[in-house]
C-alpha cells in the first residue's frame, strides 16, 4: 500500500492546477517583501536608536524575518485548513472514509506538502530580498532553517487543528483568517523588532506566531537565542497535533 | 457464511431514532435491495453496516466481521459508494482511480475497470466536467477499485436519465457476475425489481418485510386477478399496512 506518496503526489497534482494557491504559498511572501522594500518610504533608513541589537539595521531588514513569519501564517492557517475545509464540505474526506487510508494519512499528505511548499516560497523571498533589495543574509542559515522548520512544524499542527474540524472552507478560511490576525500582531507585522513596547514583546513570545517571530529575528542576526521562544513552539506543537488527530470529523 | 446478518439494529442521533429495530440477511453473491420511503433509516443501517457510524445496539457481521472490532479489515472488503460525495474539480478519473487503488493491497486493474464503467475515453476528464451520470459511473468505480467482496451502492442512479440508468444497471449485471455481493438502496421501485435477487422494506426504522420480489408480492395480500401486481403496488401497500398498524 502506497497511500501516502499517492495522496501527496495527487495534492501536488491537484496544486500546481490552482495558481491562486501556488501564487500564495510559493510568491506571496516575496511580493511582501518587494512592496515594502520598493514602494513604502523609508524602509532603507537605518533605524539608529538605543538598542545595539537592532541599531545598524534598516527597517527592511528587520521585514525579512517578518515576511516568513507572514507566509507561515497564510499558508498554515488559511491555505492548509480551507483546502480540507473543502474537502469536507463537498465529501471528500467521507468518500476518503470509506478506505482503508485513515485521518493520519490525509492530514499528513497536506501537511508535508504545505512544509515544502512554504520552505521554497521561504527560499525564493530570501533570495529575491537579498539580491533585489540588498537584505542583509542570515548570520547563521542552519539556526534559521532550523528555527523555521520548528515554526513550520508548530504552525502546520495549529492549521491541522482547525483542519481538523472545520466544516466548510469558508468555515475554516474564517477562524484560520481570525487567528492569522492576532497572529500576525503579535509576531510583530506591524510593530517590528524593537518597536514593539517591551511587556507586549514578552506576552507575544509565549504565542505561536511571536515565538516563531522573536526566534527566527534572533537567529537571522546572530542575536543571543532565548531558548524561552522555542520551548514555547515545542510546547504548542504536541497537543495541537494530538487532539487534531483525535478530534479529526469525516463529514 | 452470509454476506451480511445484520439483528436488532438500533441508531439514535439526540432524541431522533433514525434506526428502531432493523435486522437483515444478505446472502453472498446477491443483489439485495433496501427499500423504504425517505427518512425511513435506509442510509443509517449501510452506514453501521460499513463502519462509518457505531450503532447504540445490535449485532452485525459483514463476512464475519464486527464493523465494531475489524473496521480495518472491514474497508478492504466492503466498497462504499456514498448517496452524494464530490471529488476535487480538477481532479481528473484515472488519476481518482489511480489514488485510490493506492489505498487497496490489491487492486483492481484500472484500465479494465474504466472499460466496465464505460469511462475509458474520458480517462483525462476532469471531474468538474462530468455529467451526472459519468460522475455516478466513476463513483461505482471508485466503491470497485479495491475488490471488495460486498458491494454498497447507496441511490446508486438518483438524478440520471432512463439511458443512464439503463447503463448502470448492466454494469450492476456485470460486477455482480464477478462474484461480488451487492447491496443497492433505492427508493425506485422499477430499479429493484429489475435488479435485486432479494430486498427487504425498512419504514420508520424497522425491517417490516424481506424476501425475493414475488415473495414481497404475495406477503402483500394484493388480490392478482387481472393484472398482477408490480413490486410498487406491493410496496406501497406493504407501507400502507404498515402505517395502519402504527395508527393502531
Amino acid at each position: 500500500m502506497n497511500a501516502l506518496p499517492a495522496l501527496i503526489r495527487s495534492e501536488a497534482t491537484l496544486l500546481s492546477r490552482n495558481p491562486t494557491a501556488i501564487f500564495m504559498a510559493l510568491l506571496f511572501p516575496t511580493a511582501l517583501l518587494l512592496l515594502q522594500g520598493l514602494v513604502i518610504p523609508g524602509t532603507d533608513e537605518v533605524l539608529g536608536g538605543d538598542d545595539p541589537a537592532f541599531a545598524q539595521l534598516r527597517a527592511i531588514d528587520l521585514f525579512i524575518p517578518i515576511a516568513l513569519t507572514v507566509a507561515l501564517g497564510s499558508v498554515t492557517l488559511t491555505n492548509f485548513p480551507s483546502a480540507i475545509g473543502g474537502y469536507r464540505e463537498k465529501g471528500v474526506l467521507r468518500r476518503l472514509a470509506t478506505t482503508p487510508v485513515g485521518p493520519q494519512r490525509v492530514l499528513i499528505a497536506q501537511v508535508i506538502l504545505s512544509g515544502v511548499s512554504l520552505v521554497l516560497g521561504a527560499a525564493i523571498a530570501v533570495v529575491a530580498a537579498v539580491m533585489l533589495l540588498d537584505a542583509q543574509a542570515p548570520r547563521s542559515v542552519f539556526l534559521v532553517i532550523g528555527v523555521f522548520a520548528l515554526a513550520a512544524v508548530q504552525m502546520l499542527c495549529l492549521g491541522s487543528l482547525i483542519a481538523a474540524r472545520a466544516s466548510t472552507a469558508q468555515n475554516a478560511n474564517g477562524i484560520g483568517m481570525v487567528i492569522f490576525f492576532v497572529c500576525l500582531f503579535t509576531a510583530g507585522v506591524w510593530t517590528p523588532g524593537p518597536l514593539m513596547a517591551e511587556p507586549l514583546r514578552q506576552i507575544s513570545g509565549y504565542t505561536p506566531l511571536g515565538a516563531a517571530s522573536q526566534s527566527l529575528t534572533a537567529a537571522w542576526y546572530g542575536q543571543p537565542m532565548s531558548l524561552i521562544p522555542i520551548a514555547v513552539m515545542v510546547i504548542w506543537t504536541v497537543p495541537l497535533l494530538f487532539i487534531a488527530i483525535r478530534t479529526f470529523r469525516w463529514r | 457464511m452470509p454476506a451480511i446478518r445484520i439483528q436488532n439494529l438500533r441508531k439514535t442521533f439526540g432524541k431522533h431514532v433514525a434506526v428502531g429495530d432493523v435486522d437483515l440477511n444478505v446472502a453472498q453473491g446477491e443483489i439485495f435491495g433496501i427499500l423504504g420511503p425517505n427518512g425511513a433509516g435506509k442510509t443509517t443501517t449501510v452506514e453501521c453496516l460499513t463502519g462509518m457510524i457505531r450503532p447504540d445496539r445490535g449485532e452485525i457481521r459483514v463476512l464475519g466481521l464486527d464493523p465494531a472490532t475489524d473496521l480495518s479489515a472491514l474497508r478492504h472488503t466492503v466498497g462504499y459508494q456514498l448517496q452524494s460525495s464530490e471529488l476535487p474539480n480538477e481532479m481528473r478519473v484515472g488519476e481518482a482511480l489511480q489514488l485510490f487503488a493506492a489505498f487497496y493491497p490489491n487492486p483492481a486493474d484500472i484500465d479494465e475497470l474504466l472499460e466496465t464503467v464505460g469511462l475509458r475515453a474520458h480517462r483525462k476528464k476532469a471531474f468538474s466536467s462530468l455529467s451526472g451520470g459519468q460522475k455516478q459511473r466513476l463513483s461505482i468505480a471508485l466503491a470497485l477499485v479495491g475488490n471488495p467482496r460486498i458491494a454498497v451502492l447507496d441511490e446508486l442512479t438518483t438524478g440520471l436519465d432512463p439511458q443512464g440508468r439503463r447503463d448502470v444497471w448492466e454494469l450492476i449485471e456485470n460486477v455482480r457476475e464477478t462474484g461480488v455481493t451487492i447491496v443497492l438502496v433505492t427508493h425506485f421501485l422499477d430499479e429493484a425489481e429489475a435488479l435485486c435477487d432479494r430486498l427487504a422494506i425498512i419504514d420508520h426504522g424497522h425491517t417490516i418485510a424481506e424476501g425475493t420480489p414475488s415473495e414481497l408480492i404475495e406477503a402483500s395480500g394484493l388480490p392478482s386477478n387481472e393484472r398482477r401486481p408490480s413490486l410498487e403496488d406491493a410496496y406501497l401497500a406493504i407501507i400502507h399496512n404498515n402505517e395502519l398498524l402504527r395508527a393502531a
